[in-house]
């Protein structure tokens, strides 16, 4: 098991350079690149929604991601001790939202809000998000899928 | 964010150069496509040549914009790089927002559009 963490501070530019740290780590560990961009679109989406919504832009309070590689799977967490996501929005990283079942005819009825939550949930095999003595975590996990198995061989 | 704009008959070519479209320039993106709009160029062409990442509030700032557009006009959006041609994917706007190879081929789209829009300006390019 391959283990990686890293501590950014809650800024929105330091969203960005942890995504592009994580894709490139996942480059380097060999990961499909569909598999990658999952990845780097989770992790994103996650660690934006704590800077924005957990600590409301707040300076100087910490993110911390953590990404393991074991045999088959990826786990990934996103962590921060802002304020916790309201409950309904847990349920959408858990379960999905009807958000993107849109009818791709009708566009002023096309979502513009609430993507983020539902990116992370089709990203990824599995989500969980938890709000225990101050500190929410989203814990994610994902296994390369059978198509970007394919595109590597 | 910088946006190169050129004219290309009646079409606006938008090329945005930036690597990553996110939530720190959504609002931007959103607001020039706005006044390019209002401005009388109703048939745009997005070209993503340079992006090699986009957000939920990037897209978003997209999805706004096509709303927008698409009253009078048309936005076609070319050249995705894989990652952003899966975020496409991922969110089913690879069915929403017509898509291109490269800039010619949606310009030569919009083009044929002729009902949408009166001709078009031939301003010089600008930044």
């Amino acid at each position: 098991m391959t283990r990686l963490k890293i501590d950014i501070e809650s800024k929105l530019n330091a969203v960005s350079q942890l995504g592009m740290t994580v894709h490139s780590a996942c480059e380097a560990f060999g990961l499909p690149e569909e598999m990658r961009f999952r990845i780097q679109t989770a992790v994103v989406e996650a660690a934006s929604n704590a800077v924005r919504h957990a600590y409301d832009h707040a300076p100087d309070q910490a993110v911390t991601f953590t990404m393991e590689i074991h045999e088959g799977r990826v786990e990934l967490e996103v962590i921060d001790s802002g304020k916790p996501m309201p409950p309904q929005q847990a349920e959408v990283l858990r379960h999905g939202s009807n958000v993107l079942d849109f009818d791709e005819t009708d566009i002023e009825a096309l979502p513009e809000g609430g993507l983020g939550l539902e990116i992370i949930h089709r990203s990824m095999d599995n989500v969980n998000y938890t709000s225990n003595n101050g500190i929410n975590r989203i814990h994610m996990m994902t296994t390369a899928r059978e198509e970007e198995e394919t595109a590597r061989t | 964010m910088l946006l190169h704009k050129e004219h290309r008959g009646g079409v606006a070519v938008l090329l945005l150069r930036t690597n990553r479209l996110t939530v720190e320039d959504a609002a931007d993106l959103k607001s020039r496509l706005a006044a390019c709009f209002a401005a009388g160029h109703k048939l745009q062409v997005l070209d993503f040549t340079a992006v090699q990442f986009v957000d939920s509030s990037g897209l978003g700032a997209l999805i706004s914009s096509l709303k927008l557009v698409s009253t009078e006009g048309e936005i076609a959006v070319c050249s995705l790089q894989g990652p952003v041609r899966s975020l496409f994917k991922l969110t089913r706007m690879d069915r929403v927002f017509r898509i291109f190879e490269n800039a010619d081929d949606a310009v030569a789209a919009l083009e044929g559009l002729t009902g949408k829009q009166e001709a078009g300006s031939n301003d010089a390019p600008q930044d």
